[in-house]
């Protein structure tokens, strides 16, 4: 079966990526990770994943991504020996000095080579399985036909993007972090150049752009899955937990659909409406169909909505008094109508005829995040289950 | 320490130059195996360093099987495949590690030297410190970008022609300024896709001494959009420093020499840091 991976920036959204239907999680450490800036895992964090993730048959890998620097090789070998000690599933590297120390430390450790190698090829594949690598995330740039020739020339576990942000270049190919703001795009530090806004030439009122639209695979699981991809990978270790728990609720449905035989192109569109509503971003199938064009891109007009779709988080179910506990993330009011998502792939329509506080004293609205609201509903709501707007 | 010369120019004097093959490379100045015997005096570096796709590696395996029968000194890779194909073959021919952007520690030279690889092109986004350090820790052969506009990216996206097809207009330059705020950055299409090129023209000849005293072999100069006769002055100043035994005091006296005839040069990285945690 086809593994579906997602990205987790803390400890919370593995959890919640693991509940709503992920087989497995990548996450960065505090160090040598390619999201410098995001919150990231300790040690203690990461066997606190592990264990959590394997309690459920599940699996966490860990980023040792970055490129590195002579400065950085100082205590790369101790923590490599903690991954292992944590009984991390395994690690994502980019640098091949990271084998040569888990050789010479005798470090056993299952490498996957990270999307930041760029490998675009059966060659490359081949030339990186002979050095002890299980697993390959091939490049963004590389379309289906060949990812499908890849896999029967290797025999290689292939991992590929399946939804999310794009890089504009050649991952690992682009400095553009450095030279405009001096900060390290392959060491994590990517400021994201690549949205910015400029002007071509000076000779025109029309601003150019190099910023893609996002990756979404969501029409192609079939596909994805007949061709023999061993792990299909959702971008963004810096997203929401609601971003997580949307995005894997919809590809674990179209999925198990699949392997039920019940896709129908009218899951996958009300899948994609709901793919597109929580990141307000387009998206297009990118490489996978072959060489992008002139529609793959953003150039003027792009506007990102602020997503207030996502309304609050189910902390708790009053059996006795049939009372649903949540902590409010965005504004609602009575009258309103939404959706209760849960992490076992139900989902329940209601209109908040009556909202409470903390004490059950009747509210009109619910207007401060993280305040405690309770709503009467006669069917059990599992916890860690959200709210959503209806749409 | 020797001079290498990547530009479509015939320089009488110049010892070595670096070109591309034609179409498996991101250089500008491309070459065919055939065309090299017009070089037959002269050390040639070839960049096979594209990145590769399935659909190219049957072609690229047939031109790697016949690059001994040609004097080349060596073949600049980035994408494994080749060193994967050469190892395979047997390639006599020495290879050299060019991911541009990788090449920033000692231990990943090694890791390639193992490999077979005999030397390793140095990132441009290290400071001088750190190329002195993978040198005295590296038995590999150290080129180091010495002179001429850096390359910041690659896009396999035709940006430019997808922005003129998006506001209809037809696109008639071959070099397009990509402008943010007062800096223009020179934006090149080509058969591989987007190339995104530097504001500011690296000059490394302050630190000539450096590194030829640290054991770097090969210092590439390059000259594109450098005006011809520009280049040759900066091409005659950087041999003079590499030829001589000059004292740091002179060295900066040419760093200002340069400077006069092109004002926007820089010694970019070398002297400065990047950084990657930002405080909050």
């Amino acid at each position: 079966m086809i593994e579906l991976l997602a990205p987790a920036g803390d400890l919370e959204k593995l959890k919640i990526a693991f509940l709503y239907g992920a087989d497995a999680c990548y996450i960065g450490g505090k160090e040598y990770s390619l999201r410098a800036n995001a919150k990231n895992f300790s040690i203690e964090e990461i066997e606190e994943a592990c264990s959590f993730a394997h309690s459920l048959g599940k699996k966490v890998f860990v980023t040792v991504n970055m490129v590195f620097h002579n400065e950085d090789l100082d205590g790369l070998s101790d923590y490599l020996k903690e991954l292992e000690k944590a009984e991390v599933d395994a690690i994502i590297v980019s640098d091949p000095l990271v084998l040569s120390v888990l050789e010479e430390n005798n470090i056993d450790l299952e490498v996957h080579l990270s999307t930041q190698g760029s490998t675009t090829n059966s060659e490359s594949v081949k030339y990186w399985m002979s050095k002890g690598v299980k697993r390959v995330v091939l490049a963004r740039e590389v379309p289906a036909c060949e990812i499908k020739e890849i896999i029967k020339d290797t025999g290689c576990d292939i991992e590929v993007f399946l939804h999310g942000a794009m890089c504009t270049c050649y991952s690992g190919r682009c400095v553009l972090s450095n030279y405009f703001t001096n900060r390290d795009s392959n060491r994590g530090g990517c400021a994201q150049v690549c949205r910015f806004v400029f002007d071509l030439d000076k000779e025109r009122d029309i601003d150019y752009s190099i910023a893609t639209k996002d990756l979404n695979l969501s029409s192609y699981i079939s596909d994805l899955i007949e061709m023999g991809v061993s792990s299909i990978k959702i971008e963004g270790r810096m997203r929401s937990s609601y971003y997580i728990a949307t995005i894997i609720s919809c590809y674990r449905k179209l999925i198990d659909a699949y392997y039920n035989n019940r896709s129908s192109e009218e899951l996958v569109k009300e899948m994609q409406k709901r793919l597109y509503r929580v990141a307000n971003r387009e998206s297009t199938s990118q490489y996978f169909k072959g060489d992008v064009d002139v529609n793959d891109q953003y150039y003027i007009g792009r506007e990102e909505v602020s997503n207030q779709d996502f309304l609050g988080f189910i902390t708790d179910y009053d059996e006795e008094n049939k009372i649903v506990v949540l902590e409010e993330r965005n504004y609602f009011k009575k009258g309103d109508s939404v959706v209760i998502f849960t992490p076992s792939g139900e989902e329940y329509n209601l209109t908040l005829d009556h909202i409470y506080d903390e004490n059950m004293n009747e509210i009109e609205t619910a207007n401060h995040p993280k305040q405690i609201i309770k709503i009467k509903y006669d069917k059990k709501i599992e916890k860690n289950s959200m709210m959503r707007v209806s749409f | 320490m020797k001079i290498i010369y990547k530009t479509n120019k015939k320089f009488k004097n110049a010892d070595a130059f670096l070109f591309g093959l034609k179409g498996f490379s991101t250089l500008e100045e491309e070459i065919t195996l055939e065309e090299l015997s017009s070089f037959s005096d002269k050390k040639i570096f070839l960049a096979v360093d594209k990145n590769m796709f399935n659909s190219d590696l049957s072609l690229l395996e047939n031109i790697l099987s016949n690059v001994d029968k040609y004097n080349i000194s060596g073949i600049l890779f980035y994408d494994l495949s080749v060193l994967s194909i050469c190892k395979r073959l047997g390639v006599k021919t020495p290879l050299i590690w060019n991911q541009n952007y990788l090449v920033t520690n000692y231990k990943t030279c090694n890791f390639y030297e193992k490999e077979g690889v005999s030397g390793a092109v140095i990132s441009s986004l290290i400071t001088h410190d750190e190329i002195v350090n993978i040198c005295n820790k590296t038995k590999f052969d150290i080129f180091v970008y010495g002179f001429g506009y850096q390359m910041m990216a690659l896009s396999k996206r035709r940006l430019i022609s997808d922005y003129f097809e998006y506001i209809k207009e037809s696109d008639n330059k071959d070099v397009h300024y990509m402008i943010e705020k007062d800096d223009s950055y020179p934006t090149i299409e080509s058969s591989v896709g987007t190339k995104m090129y530097t504001k500011d023209i690296l000059n490394s000849i302050k630190y000539i001494n450096e590194l030829k005293k640290a054991g770097v072999k090969y210092l590439i100069l390059d000259d594109f959009m450098i005006d011809d006769d520009i280049f040759l002055k900066v091409s005659e100043i950087y041999e003079r420093a590499v030829n001589s035994d000059l004292g740091d005091d002179e060295l900066i006296a040419m760093e200002q020499e340069i400077k006069a005839l092109l004002p926007n040069v820089s010694t970019m990285f070398l002297d400065k840091k990047t950084v990657f945690k930002v405080k909050r």
